[in-house]
């Protein structure tokens, strides 16, 4: 190895004193060399001058080719294209990327007087809001990349020079890019701790490491990562080890840091493979990739994959930090190898903020020889590689048609595949026939979901591997990934006269329904009353008198498994008539003991007899008859939901009776059915909660069961048991070991958004949350009885019973969650007087004690409760309602770092930098309005009641401004 | 019902070199115990066929097979990693083009389901693909793997006995 640092080389020949130098580059050919620096000039060097000591004295060799003078700031990064190096990409402080292009036809020299090259300004790429610190030409000269500090990156053609895509995922200052040698991905690296990496076919973020950094203090100017040359991992810069400063390796097919580069003592800057694959001098059949490292340290370190040693460490060259590093290798067919003395194979340069660079020669004996360009790229082929060689010149003057999504791709490629098929082979025997019929092809597979991925990555956890057993096969174990279903788990609870649990070994695995031999002692199952539910009530739209009645004994739709079950929601009685009115739409079920037929007439009609034969005269009307009596309805202008005695559940289309599914059977009878929008609800007898969306075919809710509910609702009931809801009806026939609960169903009801709502008599209601997987509580009535905004009713409110009119009413108002939370405090109230308990008024005394401040905690904490729950039951109105009471709220409060929480929440990603975790997944809307249009909603009133909070809210405001 | 069940495959390496090993991610749900009176627990026996030629079935390959146990109730997955076919005995002719695999489950050696893909062998390089050699030139050659268009066919057995 040799080094040299030739004092000509800098940045400032007038000036004693040197100016820093960011970067450096080698033109393909090795025979030019460019440097940027601090004092806005690039500077294009005769390398032959350079490595050559004998040139070197000659003082006609020219050093000095260029200056390139256009930047009018610190020119941050110089890159060559790739191939003849046609073009210099430079990126400066003013956020401006210049595109050079040498000009033959100036023979005379430039006219700054410097060297004898031309260079111009080809192109000005303008966009960047700030330092552009990197930029990568993709392999083939695609695309060319850039990033800067204004944390994107943008990518552009690399023919045309014009912007194709803008990368924001990075919510900091993006420090450096590289391209895979491949051409797949773009890895880009950034103050926030990560390397990205983007899929170049349509430039989504396909990884994003942060590991590697997680440790992370140091502060660097750049990050420059770089890809192996044979495509297979990519090194990054700046990351750290505990508090050791490394140079991570990153695997490409697993994206983890595997390896590092150990030994600098400072933060890295920058990392650098050399373009070429060689076969190491000690063994020529091996493969080795080269990299060199230099940061903070000062030193630049060399590496050989093959080896766990660094082949160099060149301390003491710089007295400033490196910026970066550019390699050069001689192969057979360079311009330079018949220069190239002493077997050299490959040069490096380093560039340092000391204002100089020091040129490292390699020989064959340290790196061993550069193999074949052949053999190189036929290694990128497994990573996807497609070839160098530019398109026709015809499809080059034409310009190829995009392909404008990923899908169009996806799609172009199954029909290429689908052509090729012969009809009538055996492949399209095996595939189910009739092949070469394209809508048959399409509606061909059976099974969608053994088809769609549903996870995208690759494999989360650590699979085991397969053993070898005796007799030679090979055999693996699965990863549990979960027991079936939630029924059998969740039905488990006690009641709350505790007992030792038994240990129930085969809960987890056993399945829905139950064996009565198993479960033979129900000692406390929880029977609930929901009388005060309109739903199964006969109704009488005429106001007559009722003239329904129960059909049969009620055992007649008893089974095995509501007796089994620990949650028994009264059975539903098979009456004679059931009427459900809606919209102007109605619909009567008239039974028998096990039939029925089904009316449904969109004018009101005068009630038929029951058992008429006559279809009820009107132009939209129809009827059918079920081998089942039926035992619940619900329908609106969409969806009639019919529940049989058999358990049965029937769609129809409410305009058309068109029936919609199959029969769907449950565990047991409906005992609520109802529909909203395209939702239907079904809360069956034994206390689990379905909701599905018909008309997607899909459940949402998937038999949840209320129990905790009931459960909660018991342990948290006042200590006076309060008077059951319900008289003896029926009662008679039940097992007398029951135990009876004293709170009842007040309301179920399922949201516009598909999210089911359940009141109980308490006062609390209930949701399901589709992700969290579990209930959440949206109003309760002892909860935040400091705040301002906790509804309490006038001492004189008549207490209405609320029960079956409670769906109506919610859907009628604006903002259900406000009427939940009325209906619970009313319901609470009526509990309290009933009972006459000092709860409420104690409450009443010990909220008086409190302070100002904390009360305006407290009633912070409600409205955020509140806006939560809006999210929650997917309520657009309350959703807004409660965040324009919370900004209030907050604005009193003064507290600034709560305030900063809410606005990045709404905010979100990229804007609020810094504020959100990095990995966050943000989720731009709150039930169905967006954050942002929140934000706006949020910012004035926050500005108008806290001048304190000013500079925030402006910062906000203006972040918010700049996404419009 | 079939008591097992499998609920999604993930073919990890859809897109790959043709000498490349096929990777699936298999997620599958166990109903009830798979156990017999005198075994305690039976396993699943995972097969990867490559169909050489579209004529001859004497040319299928199975590439591997994986025995899955012990499977407990409820939902589970593994990776099932196969060999890349053996060149030698495809026809050179059918090397390239379209072709299926067939991933099959048994249970006590009764196969329950088949789930068939198609692969589309071919070359990237656009003068080969203008100009296919007759030997084909393996390492320029590519798979792709229709993960979209799986052929799912279920055959019922008896679980408890599954030769009756």
């Amino acid at each position: 190895m040799r080094i040299s640092k030739p004092e000509w080389l800098r940045h400032d020949a007038d000036k004693k004193k040197l100016t820093a130098i960011f970067s450096v580059d080698f033109h393909p050919s090795g025979t030019r060399l460019a440097t940027g620096g601090m004092d806005n000039k690039i500077r294009i060097w005769n390398t032959v001058a350079i490595t050559q000591a004998q040139a070197q004295a000659q003082a006609e060799t020219p050093r000095l080719l260029s200056t390139l003078t256009s930047h009018s700031g610190a020119v941050l990064c110089v890159r060559f294209s790739h191939g003849q190096g046609q073009y210099l990409a430079s990126g400066a402080d003013d956020m401006v990327v210049l595109i050079w292009e040498k000009d033959h036809e100036a023979a005379l020299g430039n006219m700054q007087g410097e060297g004898t090259e031309t260079w111009r300004p080809l192109r000005r790429l303008t966009g960047h809001e700030s330092d552009v610190c990197d930029l990568a030409w993709s392999p083939g000269n695609r695309y060319l990349a850039t990033c800067g500090l204004d944390n994107v990156i943008f990518i552009w053609d690399a023919r045309t020079f014009e912007r194709l895509h803008k990368l924001t995922a990075h919510t900091q200052f993006v420090k450096g890019l590289a391209f895979d040698p491949a051409g797949r991905f773009l890895a880009s690296q950034s103050d926030d701790k990560t390397l990205r990496i983007w899929r170049t076919s349509d430039w989504t973020l396909h990884a994003t490491i942060g590991g590697p950094f997680e440790d992370n203090i140091f502060s660097t100017y750049f990050r420059r990562p770089s890809w192996s040359p044979d495509g297979d991992c990519v090194a990054a810069a700046n990351a750290a080890n505990g508090k050791v400063p490394v140079a991570a390796v990153i695997s490409r097919d697993t994206w983890a840091a595997d390896l590092s580069f150990v030994g600098h003592r400072a933060a890295i800057e920058a990392v650098r493979f050399n373009p070429s694959v060689f076969a190491p001098p000690t063994d020529a059949a091996a493969r080795a990739t080269v990299c060199a490292a230099g940061g903070q340290d000062r030193g630049v370190s060399v590496w050989l994959t093959s080896q766990h040693m660094p082949i160099t460490a060149a301390t003491g060259l710089f007295s400033g930090n490196i910026m970066d590093l550019a390699w050069h290798t001689h192969t057979q067919d360079s311009p330079t190898s018949a220069s190239a003395s002493d077997n050299v194979v490959a040069l490096l340069a380093a560039c340092s903020y000391d204002g100089t660079v020091a040129l490292l020669e390699f020989t064959q004996e340290e790196l061993g020889t550069p193999i074949a360009a052949e053999e190189q790229e036929a290694m990128l082929i497994k990573h996807g590689w497609t070839g160098s060689k530019p398109t026709s010149e015809q499809q080059r003057a034409e310009g190829p048609v995009l392909v404008e999504s990923v899908s169009q791709v996806r799609l172009e490629d199954q029909g290429a595949v689908l052509s090729k098929v012969p009809r009538q082979s055996r492949i399209a025997q095996i595939m189910g026939g009739l092949l070469a019929d394209g809508d048959k092809i399409l509606s061909e597979p059976q099974d969608r979901t053994s088809a769609e991925p549903k996870d995208p990555q690759p494999v989360a956890t650590a699979m085991p591997v397969p053993v070898r057993t005796k007799d030679g096969k090979k055999r693996v174990a699965p990863v549990f990934v979960r027991s079936l279903g939630s029924v059998t788990n969740i039905l488990e609870p006690r009641a709350p006269e505790t007992r030792a649990p038994e240990p129930r070994a085969q809960a987890a695995g056993s399945l829905v329904v139950p064996v009565s031999a198993e479960r033979q002692p129900v000692d406390a199952p929880l029977w609930i009353e929901a009388r005060a539910l309109g739903t199964r009530q006969p109704r009488n739209s005429s106001g007559g008198k009722s003239h329904a009645v129960t059909l049969g004994p009620q055992s007649l739709i008893h089974s095995q498994s509501i007796s089994a079950a620990r949650v028994h929601l009264t059975a539903p009685r098979v009456l004679t008539q059931l009427t459900h009115q809606r919209n102007g739409a109605r619909l009567i079920a008239y039974n028998q003991l096990h039939s029925s037929r089904l009316v449904s007439t969109t004018q009101p009609a005068a009630a038929a007899p029951a058992g008429a034969a006559a279809a009820p005269s009107g132009g939209h009307s129809w009827s059918k008859h079920l081998s089942c009596a039926i035992v619940a309805l619900a329908t609106n202008d969409r969806v009639t939901a019919v529940g049989g005695s058999d358990g049965s559940l029937h769609w129809f289309d409410a305009q058309s009776g068109a029936r919609l599914a199959p029969a769907l059977m449950g565990e047991a009878h409906a005992a609520h059915l109802v529909v909203n929008h395209k939702f239907c609800l079904l809360l069956d007898c034994v206390g689990q909660l379905t909701v599905w969306d018909v008309e997607a075919m899909r459940a949402l809710v998937d038999h949840v069961s209320i129990a905790p509910l009931l459960y909660t609702a018991e342990l948290s009931r006042p200590s006076l048991p309060v008077a059951p809801s319900t008289d003896g009806d029926g009662d008679e026939q039940r097992p007398p070991k029951r135990h009876k609960p004293t709170v009842a169903l007040t309301a179920v009801d399922v949201g516009a958004e598909g999210a089911p709502l359940v009141s109980f008599s308490d006062g609390r209601s209930y949701t399901y949350h589709e992700r969290l997987k579990t209930w959440v509580r949206v109003a309760c009535p002892t909860d935040h009885q400091a705040s301002d905004h906790y509804v309490r009713l006038p001492p004189a409110t008549p207490l209405a019973v609320v029960g079956a009119t409670v769906q109506a009413h919610r859907r009628t108002t604006d903002t259900p969650l406000g009427y939940l939370q009325e209906l619970g405090a009313r319901q609470f109230e009526a509990t309290a007087r009933a009972n006459a308990t000092a709860a409420s008024s104690f409450s009443v005394a010990a909220v008086a004690k409190l302070d100002a401040a904390a009360k305006t905690s407290v009633t912070l904490d409600h409205l955020e409760h509140l806006l939560r729950s809006s999210t929650a039951i997917g309520s657009s109105a309350d959703v807004i309602k409660h965040a324009d009471l919370l900004a209030r709220y907050l604005a009193k409060s003064n507290d600034q770092e709560r305030v900063k929480y809410w606005l990045s929440d709404l905010l979100g990603p990229p804007l609020a930098k810094g504020l959100l975790p990095e990995d966050v997944q943000w989720d731009g809307q709150m039930a169905s309005v967006p954050k942002r249009q929140l934000l706006e909603r949020m910012l004035p009133i926050l500005a108008a009641n806290n001048r304190r909070l000013q500079s925030l809210v402006t910062e906000y405001a203006e972040a918010l401004d700049k996404l419009r | 019902m079939s008591v097992v069940q499998i609920t999604n495959v993930n073919i990890l390496e859809p897109e790959s070199h043709f000498l490349a090993p096929y990777k699936f991610e298999i997620t599958f749900e166990c109903l009830s115990p798979l156990e017999d009176g005198n075994v305690s627990v039976l396993d699943l026996e995972f097969k990867l066929v490559y169909v050489g030629s579209a004529d001859n079935t004497t040319l299928d390959q199975e590439l591997d097979s994986l025995l899955v146990g012990p499977v407990p109730v409820g939902v589970n997955k593994f990776v099932f990693e196969a060999e890349a076919p053996k060149v030698d005995k495809i026809p050179n002719e059918d090397i390239v083009g379209v072709t299926v695999i067939l991933l099959s489950c048994s249970y006590k050696e009764k196969e329950f389901v088949r789930i068939g893909y198609y692969v589309d062998n071919l070359y990237i390089d656009e003068e080969l693909q203008a100009n296919t050699p007759e030997v084909p030139v393996l390492d320029k050659i590519f798979r792709r793997i229709l993960a979209d268009k799986p052929r799912v066919t279920r055959f019922p057995i008896n679980w408890d006995d599954p030769h009756r």
